[in-house]
């Protein structure tokens, strides 16, 4: 106890002056604690005939998952197994979990929750520059001239960004903000659009269209640098500001300033999952990539495109290749130089197809094509939309495994339960949304028999008749740096010594920023493309647009976070924003359950009255069990990047008993 | 009492008193003589801790009266004679007890705190108090039979904000009988929800009463019951501890005394 | 008394006192200089730590049910300043049985800091000398000028001070007032106004992260939760929203701006108006750890400029 006690204070900030001048957000004072938490996992449990846990030794119920693995393997084939990694764990441990998928079960299912926040900003900015990462550096921002922040609650889901983006600010830096949702920015902001949900790409291009139509853009840099300018210029030309305002709601002048602005000043854009949860969302991030290419906004220090990433290693768990249609590195499956290098490295075969992407599990094990899943740290329960679905495609499995902290919502349906580490408890490393590479340590004994998740998996594979042979994840890091370019040379030594890299790194030296001298695809690439309307919108039977989003106070799912007394008071229960106007008109009072009826499912809900959201809008945030926004939004798919459109779904306010 | 760790105590007896609110009797395990308008601090061990004010205290035991609002309360609901519960206390300074005439005014959950009073003075034999007492409706009148046989020891006027076919009261809130008010120079002791004693306080200046005459009981969130955790701090005050009855000349520049 | 201590003696004399006691000292990790329990006196580095040791007495998470053997301690290298912070909230705590039992059993050895701070004030609450430690360390020359008026620190390794030693410690104060010029907080308790727009300006850039709340040493709130075998007591801020929430829903201070305001009046206004004393010992942490810089020094000036 003293011991614990004594080293669970040493989690004060640090004072870094580079990540977080010494600060940590709330999560970062409180959210910790769940690691010490009572009700951890702390053996293994397996489910009996009568669908009650049991607790079991290791060897006990690795053989119990690997039988049932190979059964199912040998039964039905490769494809009737899927993975899924998580962006809690470490790039090890993602790394493995792919290589678990790819050489001991032959597939490309694997995927994780960047899926549904960020695969189109991989793909949007893939095609555009050739890398699917914030282009310059937390520290950077401060050199900047004008923020544009289109899509994301700053302040409140990237508490370090934002506050970097409120100070200068203060200092008399120019803050534009476009988000349907009044924010917390929007009120410093010196212009706020507040366009509706949805229609982010017809603004984007209209921004667009004033630059190219005001010849503010950079000649040079488009000439040199850049191509497909023409194609992009004729497609612009359909949104003129008036047009545009049709669409979107923003008064022309507003489009024109914020323009006029963007294109005339140093200006990086940030954005998070307003922007990406679309249908359209690869093609709201190439618009925004094109808006940097037409002004030269990036590869400069004080410009650059900044995707927010929400969990602690979204980006390194893309960067290791845990996601169905890229290898480690973001080579393609289909690509068969790349997969040629991991061919070789790993003996073995790999299958060119892309694989199912997290959505496309589910409904396929619904549809009783995926047999088994094995699910690492996450808790799609909660975390993916439609959660009934989710319920039912998990039921509809032969096997589940699932490698936890804690009894999630998600293991109660599982047939085997591996206890894990928290990052407390274990080494390895991390990509932060700066594409720095940080290395973490343990500074908690893990609870009872809880393993870290590396060693896991290892143990599969090798119970598989593998002889996987890491003694620690930093051999784990040996091998990533041999076959993946952005960490080649990276090791624990170097950044220990250096306290993190920012990737690409050559020879211990990382890159700051992005794209200085050359495109990493080459030159950049515009990519035009038309705005079309969400699949659903506002209509007739369905008159109000329902979008999701996080707080504060809660990380993605609430997997953790609910654990923590402050933290569960500061976000106590679910509800619904809803326009004072919206509300008078329905008869609506502060604090009544309402019922949001959608296409999709229905469920009852504290309506909470704000002008933080305009008329004919309801916002519901998604964390809690007790009614999973996601039980009632819209899971079409994004068709190139497969994100599912959290961000508008159709709904009609009606009473509850 | 000054400390987190509660005794241990048993629940005797559990009664329904409205639909929404429950008494219990428990034995007092700690042997202070409490002031009347005090409070104690009960726990449901590994659910948590919630601030009760007594409502008599007899024969080494201690009535309280808890309503159902929220997490710990609803687990009050849930227990049985011969469960335990935790406590410590008593807490905060409570009503005075002067030489003079006092006119009691409280609304809904506000009469335990107020019987603790009305039975000390019985205790002593004295009648020079006045009750009034509002509810929504005559389902929620709490302490029934108290009031029954209040009214033969002193005058006891109650009202319903909506009443039903079995009511022949005054309907309306307090403020309402107001004017059967005849004691000019008592003190008024006010408990209830905090509009009602925004109104209350108002009406009473409005009769001419003096300031200093006008003593409330207040409400806050609070933890630890003896002035350390903060929750409960309004201006220099903290209610558990220099309350929570207060008197209102002290207390009504102190904006958020009010919200 | 006033001793000298030799630089080159000190882990000695850190040593001898861990034979008895359990230390709680400043420690330096990387960068960070942090308070833990030390091994021996060669662990002891002397630097202004990144948190008071607060949690000594205030722990910033601890489940209660799990009762831990209360030994004798001795916090080794506390800054003035946080030493300020335990004797204001002493105040407060006082009233506590826990609290004294635990504060019966703690020793301080204060570090008197060599020069200002980059954000710290303390001058403005009384300067770095305070006037009851167990023992206060001030650098000179090759060594410390050690004050001691808890036998738990006397040492033979330590010789008597000279004069010379004495005058400077007692100069001290005042020769550090003319580095670190005290603010003016004169009457501040009475002229600070709750109509002020300042709280809404604040309120604007205040992103309730806490951290002014968790890093000062003079913020005791605190909160306790209960679920299946525990009972957890941990620091609460004032900032958060459910600080005041109560069952239903009714807020006494619902928005931002009263909640800034509450933190700011609190430690300037009503802490001295009951107890006569500012809730704030001007370490400037506050200012330090909040990441959009809201700056208690510019409150205190918009009142006495
Ligand atoms: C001096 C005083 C005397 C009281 N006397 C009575 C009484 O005799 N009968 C009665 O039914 N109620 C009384 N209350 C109100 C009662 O304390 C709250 O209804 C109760 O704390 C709500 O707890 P909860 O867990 O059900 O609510 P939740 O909303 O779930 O609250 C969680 C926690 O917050 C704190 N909290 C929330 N609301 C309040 C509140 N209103 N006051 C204090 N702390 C709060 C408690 O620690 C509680 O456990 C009194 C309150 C005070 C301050
Ligand atoms: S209020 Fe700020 S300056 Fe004052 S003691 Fe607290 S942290 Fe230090
Ligand atoms: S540290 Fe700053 S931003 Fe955080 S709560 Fe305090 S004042 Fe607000
Ligand atoms: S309840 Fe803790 S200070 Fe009043």
């Amino acid at each position: 106890m003293e011991t614990d006690f004594k080293r669970i204070y040493n989690f004060i900030p640090s004072k870094r002056e580079d990540i977080n001048y010494g600060t940590l957000c709330i999560k970062g004072w409180k959210g910790l604690r769940y690691v010490k938490h009572n009700s951890r996992l702390k053996r293994p449990l397996i489910k009996d005939e009568k669908g009650n846990f049991k607790e079991a030794d290791w060897d006990t119920a690795v053989y119990t998952a690997i039988s049932s693995l190979m059964e199912i393997l040998g039964k039905y084939g490769p494809d009737s197994l899927a993975f899924q990694a998580s962006a809690k764990c470490t790039n090890e441990e993602n790394y493995l979990m792919q290589k678990l998928a790819r050489q001991v079960f032959h597939t490309n299912n694997v995927d994780h929750c960047a899926r549904s926040c960020h695969a189109s900003t991989i793909e949007g900015l893939i095609t555009s520059f050739g890398s699917g990462a914030m282009t310059t550096s937390i520290r950077d921002i401060d050199n900047a001239e004008l923020y544009f922040v289109i899509g994301s609650n700053t302040t409140e889901q990237h508490p370090v960004i934002g506050s970097r983006i409120i100070n200068n600010r203060m200092k008399g830096k120019t803050l534009i903000v476009a988000d349907p949702r009044k924010i917390k920015l929007a009120e410093m902001a010196d212009i706020y659009l507040r366009h509706y949900p949805g229609t982010d790409l017809a603004l984007l291009n209209s921004m667009a269209y004033v630059i190219i139509d005001k010849k503010l853009y950079d000649r040079e840099f488009i000439e040199k640098r850049t191509e497909n300018f023409e194609e992009f210029s004729r497609i612009i030309e359909n949104y003129d500001p008036d047009v545009a305002s049709r669409i979107t709601g923003v008064e022309p002048e507003y489009i024109e300033r914020a323009a006029v602005l963007y294109a005339t000043k140093k200006s990086i854009t940030f954005y998070a999952m307003g922007i990406t949860q679309h249908t359209q969302g690869t093609e709201n991030v190439q618009a925004i990539a094109n808006l940097a290419l037409l002004t030269g906004n990036v590869g400069r220090s004080g410009t650059g495109v900044a995707p927010l990433r929400g969990h602690n290693n979204v980006q390194g768990s893309s960067d290791m290749g845990a996601l169905c249609d890229f290898l480690p590195g973001y080579r393609r499956v289909y690509d068969e130089n790349g997969r040629k290098i991991f061919e070789e490295a790993w003996n073995c075969e790999l299958p060119a197809k892309p694989g199912l992407s997290l959505t496309e599990m589910f409904e396929y094990a619904l549809e009783g094509k995926i047999k088994a899943m094995y699910i690492m740290g996450e808790n799609p329960v909660l975390s993916e939309p439609e959660s009934e679905k989710i319920i039912k495609s998990l039921e509809n499995l032969e096997f589940l495994a699932v490698q936890d902290i804690f009894m999630t919502e998600t293991a109660e349906y599982a047939d085997v339960i591996f206890p894990s580490q928290s990052f407390a408890e274990k080494l390895g490393t991390f990509t932060n949304t700066e594409r720095r590479i940080q290395l973490i340590k343990p500074f908690l004994n893990p609870p009872g028999e809880a393993k870290s998740d590396w060693e896991i998996i290892q143990m599969i594979a090798n119970s598989a008749g593998y002889s996987w042979n890491y003694n620690d994840a930093s051999q784990i890091m040996d091998e990533i740096s041999r076959l993946v370019p952005q960490y080649s040379s990276v090791n624990y030594k170097c950044l220990e010594m250096t306290g993190g890299l920012q990737w690409p790194v050559r020879e211990c030296h990382g890159t700051e920023i992005l794209h200085a001298e050359r495109f990493t695809r080459g030159s950049g690439r515009f990519n035009p493309s038309e705005w079309k309307k969400p699949i659903e919108f506002w209509d007739q039977e369905y008159p109000f647009i329902l979008t999701t989003g996080r707080v504060y106070y809660q990380f993605h799912t609430g997997v953790m976070t609910r654990k923590v007394y402050l933290l569960e008071r500061e976000a106590p229960e679910p509800y619904v924003e809803i326009n004072p106007e919206d509300a008078k008109n329905m008869g609506i009072k502060n604090n009544e359950n309402i019922r949001i009826e959608t296409r999709h499912g229905e469920l009852c809900v504290k309506a909470r009255i704000t002008d933080m959201v305009p008329r004919g809008i309801l916002f519901m945030p998604f964390h809690y069990i007790e009614s999973p926004a996601n039980a009632v939004t819209n899971s079409n798919l994004d068709p190139r990047a497969k994100i599912p459109e959290l961000k508008v779904t159709g709904a009609r306010i009606g009473r509850c008993q | 009492m000054n400390t987190l760790n509660s005794m241990e105590t048993v629940i005797i007896d559990v009664w329904d008193e409205t639909p929404d609110i429950k008494s219990f009797l428990v034995n007092d395990v700690i042997g202070v003589l409490p002031n009347p308008g005090q409070f104690y601090e009960l726990r449901i061990f590994g659910r948590g801790e919630i601030p009760i004010s007594y409502g008599n205290y007899y024969d080494g035991k201690l009535l309280f009266s808890i309503k159902n609002v929220g997490y710990v309360t609803s687990y009050f609901h849930r227990l049985r004679s011969g469960d335990k519960v935790g406590i410590r206390g008593p807490y905060g300074n409570g009503w005075e007890i002067h030489d003079g005439r006092t006119v009691l005014i409280g609304g809904g959950i506000g009469l335990p705190p107020l019987s603790s009073y009305i039975e000390r003075m019985i205790k002593m034999n004295r009648k020079d108090i006045h009750l009034l007492y509002g509810a929504r409706t005559p389902g929620d009148i709490v302490y029934k039979e108290k009031l029954k046989k209040w009214k033969d020891l002193f005058r006891v006027d109650v009202t319903v904000d909506r009443g039903d076919e079995t009511w022949d009261g005054n309907v309306g809130v307090v403020t309402t009988i107001f004017n059967r008010i005849e004691w000019k120079d008592a003190r008024f002791y006010i408990i209830g929800p905090e509009v009602m004693m925004k109104f209350a306080v108002k009406e009473l200046l409005k009769m001419g009463i003096d300031e200093g005459k006008i003593y409330l009981s207040m409400e806050r969130k609070m933890k630890c019951g003896y002035g350390i955790c903060g929750h409960c701090n309004i201006g220099r005050f903290y209610v558990c501890r220099d309350g929570p009855v207060f008197r209102y000349d002290l207390i009504k520049d102190i904006p958020e005394s009010f919200h | 008394m006033i001793y000298f201590l030799n630089e080159k003696n000190l882990p000695d004399y850190i040593n001898n006192l861990l034979k008895k006691y359990r230390v709680y000292g400043t420690k330096r990790i990387g960068n960070d200089v942090i308070f833990d329990y030390l091994d021996n006196g060669n662990e002891f580095y002397d630097g202004r730590s990144i948190l008071s040791p607060k949690n000594m007495i205030i722990p910033s998470w601890k489940n209660l049910n799990e009762h831990d053997n209360e030994k004798e301690t001795i916090i080794f290298g506390i800054r003035s300043c946080d030493l300020l912070g335990f004797q204001i909230m002493e105040s407060v705590l006082k009233l506590d049985i826990e609290y004294n039992m635990k504060r019966s059993l703690m020793h301080f050895a204060n570090f008197i800091c060599s020069e200002p701070c980059i954000y710290g004030f303390c001058t403005t609450f009384g300067g770095p000398k305070l006037n009851d430690s167990g023992a206060q360390f001030l650098r000179y020359r090759d060594g410390y000028i050690v004050e001691i008026r808890d036998n738990v620190f006397q040492s033979n390794l330590m010789t008597n001070a000279s004069e010379e030693m004495v005058k400077y410690l007692e100069g001290y104060n005042e020769h550090f007032s003319e580095l670190m010029a005290p603010l003016n907080t004169e009457d501040i308790e009475k002229k600070m106004s709750w109509n002020d727009d300042l709280w809404n300006e604040l309120a604007k850039k205040c992103i309730s992260c806490g951290a002014c709340n968790y890093s000062c040493p003079t913020c005791f709130c605190f909160d306790i939760n209960e679920g299946e075998n525990e009972r957890i007591m941990e620091w609460d801020s004032c900032i958060m929203e459910g600080f005041t929430r109560m069952a239903g829903g009714a807020n006494s201070r619902p928005d931002l701006s009263s909640r800034l305001r509450q933190r700011f009046m609190h430690k300037l206004s009503y802490h001295y108006l009951t107890y006569g004393i500012h809730l704030c010992s001007g370490c400037g942490r506050c200012y330090e750890t909040c990441p959009v810089k809201i700056d208690i020094r510019d409150v205190i000036r918009r009142y006495n400029p």
